[in-house]
């Protein structure tokens, strides 16, 4: 295996990919935007490069221009070289053809979108195929069937004949990979390949990827923004700052000694469960006495087609959360955490159990007296630009929750909101704007004072940073603790990450196949985790340490090799 | 699905048969009494109840509508009340004609459309797309009536490059048919293609901002396997969607065009029945009309299932 301390060996072979001077700008309407400043960086062959920086540093634009992925709007100069041959930005559409595929290939963040949804899976994988090489069709689909089983899945003849729905968004990534190993390529471009994974399945494909460097030796760039993969796959890391590299260097130098003041603040911001273990924060076993949320033995159901059973995504839960007190509800996709989230804001109605907001039963009540309650509970969803009502500026949409329930005269209304808007570190200039002319971050905002804007005495928070950057991210947890503090509600944060809980929760609930599995104060869940799943979760979450995270695959290693773990 | 395409077939079995009641009772809410028309001047009340009496007419309404029904599916839809020919007859005789122009049109404007759609998206925000949009316009703002006397006169007068009147069966020659028909089809399409082109480009649009067109280029595809083995294919259902929708407006407009290029077809049976209040003729029409119209959708929803396999899991 190769030292990755060591900078590229250039002396003995040619880069796999050498990008000198690249800049790209884009026409739009509004003139010409930069993406990219003079960017330069080197692969050499089976080198894992790690790109990182955040939403708009420019890191996909960069290796898309390696293929010429851009669309027609962008203006590309510099070079590219790809496995020492031609400039990539000087070829013909048909020496380009031959080279995306086979000399280079891509694997995208969203596996499910990357997939065309009309072809099977193993056609997919024929079609690049026999686009580069004159085989016949039977062939093809032995190729097909053996780079399945090559990457992990089960049953990979029948799997070839699925349609990309029928597969796990894990299993896709796989038939992504698998497509992009099939012609040999000398580099692999994989652009967020585990973003949209649980964190269970993320590391089996990360693992994947590592195994395929060590055996193929493929040169790999990996764009990311999360520093954990980073820690445990790359061997160099070049780090992008608004359309500029900032730092360069080995994988151990730049995440253990970073040089520039971005890097660090960029590493910072990762939510890390290290800093649960080092806090010396007061266990936290019950909630206080006065309850703003009581669940007990809560069933939800959805119903199926016509006679088939329903659905039982929730499964006899009890939780508490107490006023002023922030629970963690944490589980991966499918588990039925934001199940448990809607039946809870009464938006599903549940088939058995209590809900009690405030001492009050939610789930016998129906009609006006319903809507009453519900000024009580704010909710928080995922992605802002789809909670967010396109058509409604800032200041209608922040406001709506007060003309639903008659809340004040218009003037006091738009008193609230500025007031609302000033708690959570927005600027009141901002009201007369819609949605889309706010950033991720500002948007996640505008949802939180819109939930909070009536005081409700309970916040429901169902994976609320998780479509943010990692330093939006923190600066956004850090405000809804702050909020907390101040207006006393209490709050179930839903989350995947469980970094994220750790920092915020007090106590933390851990949710599988629709059951809680585990529950108890933050620091022991995550320290000394009892179940088998949550010790699961908790190895799978990766760490932005490169020795840690080295240290943490062994033991998971020796525990049963992940990568054949078929996800 | 199978139980899908049985739920389905169920539905249409529905319609048809609320068709053939809603049919059947507004005939007899109309005025005019066609035992009175067929005694013809002599308004002998002996011979009206006589001629009632052979039509069935003296009847209980639900015993007419049973005895009626029941005739029909042994393929019996009475006799012309002007003409005293079978209606069967005369449906065998124009059925063919009207399935041959509603599917001619289909094609030509389904392909009109999309090909226009694909082009308008492929090269936005230049000429070609210009060029598809004021097409579309063109196709949808302009009535078909004055576009077929245009094609009348300069088509078939001026140019004569098609025949703009008549009809030669399949059975004699397919040349000539098609001769007959492409006019007539082009124009009806003009509206289904403009829709299309429409529908097309807009999903042809979202197709090229997806990211599994940028995986199927980053394979090394050609332009022509992206766009058509992949964009288009995936435009496809909403397509058949349209197509689906627009055959109730294609079947109606069918029988004005038919009109106008003196094609014998269903159309235009239904329209001289009408007026000379032949109802067994207008009946038959009908449900006829109903019947196939059921049947065209059930087999867009089974094409549906080829085209998007998410839909034949969903079940």
């Amino acid at each position: 295996m190769r030292d990755p301390d060591l900078a590229p060996a250039t002396s003995d072979s040619s880069p796999v990919l050498a990008v000198r001077d690249l800049a790209v700008s884009f026409r739009t309407d509004h003139g010409t935007v930069d993406a990219l400043r003079e960017v330069s960086f080197e692969v050499a062959p089976g080198e894992i490069l790690a790109i990182v920086g955040e939403s708009g540093s420019g890191k996909t634009v960069a290796t898309r221009a390696a293929m010429r992925l851009l669309p027609p709007n962008a203006v590309v100069s510099g070079q590219i070289r790809l496995a020492g041959g031609a400039d990539v930005l000087e070829m013909t559409d048909r020496e380009l053809r031959s080279v995306r595929g086979a000399t280079a290939s891509m694997i995208f963040q969203e596996p499910s979108a990357a997939l065309d949804p009309v072809y099977r899976v193993g056609d997919q994988i024929c079609e690049g195929i026999r686009i580069h090489r004159a085989v016949s069709r039977s062939q093809a689909r032995a190729r097909a069937v053996e780079l399945l089983e090559a990457v992990g899945i089960g049953e990979p003849a029948a799997k070839a004949r699925a349609f990309p729905h029928q597969l796990s968004g894990g299993q896709k990534q796989r038939v992504m990979i698998a497509m992009a190993l099939a012609l040999e390529p000398e580099l692999i471009i994989a652009d967020e390949p585990t973003t949209a994974l649980d964190v269970t399945v993320q590391a089996g494909i990360l693992s994947l990827l590592r195994s395929l460097r060590d055996r193929a030796g493929t040169a790999t760039v990996l764009i990311t923004h999360n520093m954990g993969v980073v820690a445990g796959l790359a061997d160099r890391v070049v780090v992008m700052q608004n359309g500029s590299i900032v730092e360069t260097g080995p994988v151990n130098q730049v995440l253990l000694s970073p040089r520039h003041p971005y890097t660090r603040q960029l590493l910072q911001a990762v939510p890390s469960l290290a800093r649960v273990e080092d806090s010396d924060q007061a266990p936290v076993r019950e909630p206080r006495k006065d309850l703003a949320l009581d669940v007990v033995n809560l069933n939800v159901e959805y119903r199926s087609g016509l006679g088939r059973p329903p659905l039982r995504a929730v499964r006899d839960i009890s939780l508490r959360v107490g006023v002023g007190e922030l629970v963690g509800l944490v589980g991966e996709s499918g588990s039925g955490k934001s199940t448990l989230g809607l039946s809870v804001a009464g938006l599903i109605r549940p088939v058995s159990g209590s809900i009690r907001l405030l001492g009050r039963d939610m789930a016998t009540i129906r009609g006006r007296r319903l809507d009453q309650m519900r000024r009580e509970i704010g909710m928080v969803f995922q992605d802002p630009r789809a909670s967010l009502n396109p058509r409604m500026t800032i200041a209608e949409g922040i406001s709506e929750p007060m003309i639903i329930h008659r809340v004040g005269t218009k003037a006091e209304r738009t008193a609230r909101v500025i007031e609302m808007m000033e708690r959570v570190q927005l600027d009141p200039g901002f009201r007369h704007r819609y949605p889309h002319e706010l950033s991720g971050g500002q948007r996640q905002r505008v949802s939180l004072a819109r939930a909070l804007i009536l005081h409700p005495k309970l916040l429901i928070a169902d994976e609320p940073t998780s479509a943010l950057d990692v330093s939006v991210q923190a600066r956004i947890l850090e405000l809804i603790r702050d909020l907390q503090e101040q207006l006393r509600f209490g709050c179930l944060f839903i989350s995947h990450d469980l970094a994220v809980v750790g920092e915020l929760a007090a106590r933390t609930l851990v949710m599988r196949s629709g059951q809680l599995v585990e529950e108890g104060p933050t620091r022991e869940v995550l320290v000394h985790p009892q179940h088998p799943y949550t010790r699961e979760l908790v190895a799978a979450v990766p760490v932005p340490d490169p020795v840690a995270q080295r240290r943490r695959r062994e033991l998971a290693e020796e525990a049963g090799d992940l990568s054949l773990a078929g996800t | 699905m199978l139980r899908r395409f049985l739920i389905k077939f169920g539905q249409g079995l529905l319609t048809v048969f609320l068709a053939s009641i809603v049919v059947f009772l507004a005939i007899r809410a109309l005025p005019g009494d066609p035992a009175e028309t067929m005694a013809g001047e002599d308004q002998n009340p002996a011979v009206i109840a006589a001629i009632r009496a052979k039509l069935g007419l003296d009847k209980p309404m639900p015993e007419q509508y049973l005895l009626y029904m029941w005739h029909a599916l042994h393929g019996d839809f009475g006799t012309s009340i002007s003409s005293r020919v079978p209606v069967s007859t005369l449906l065998g005789q124009t059925l063919p004609v009207t399935l041959q122009l509603t599917v001619l049109t289909m094609v030509c404007g389904g392909i009109v459309g999309m090909l226009m759609g694909s082009v308008g998206a492929y090269w936005r925000g230049q000429w070609p797309e210009w060029l598809s949009s004021v097409l579309s316009l063109v196709g949808l703002s302009v009535p078909h009536f004055w576009l077929a006397m245009l094609a009348i006169i300069y088509v078939g007068t001026t140019m004569h490059l098609f025949p703009v009147s008549g009809y030669t069966p399949l059975r004699e020659s397919l040349g000539a048919n098609i001769g007959h028909l492409i006019v007539p089809a082009l124009i009806l399409g003009s509206a289904l293609a403009a829709v299309l082109m429409r529908q097309t480009r807009a999903n042809m649009l979202d197709a090229f901002g997806a990211e599994y067109i940028l995986a199927v280029r980053a394979k090394g595809a050609s332009e022509s396997r992206v766009v058509i083995g992949h964009a288009l294919r995936n435009s496809l259902v909403v397509a058949v969607t349209i197509l689906g929708l627009e055959l109730g407006g294609l079947l109606s407009g069918a029988a004005v065009i038919e009109q106008i290029f003196g094609l014998p077809g269903i159309g235009r049976l239904a329209i001289n029945a009408v007026f000379s209040r032949d109802y067994p003729v207008v009946q038959g029409v009908v449900l006829v009309v109903a019947v196939s119209y059921v049947a065209i959708s059930l087999l867009i929803d089974v094409l549906y299932t080829v085209l998007d396999p998410r839909i034949r899991v969903g079940g």
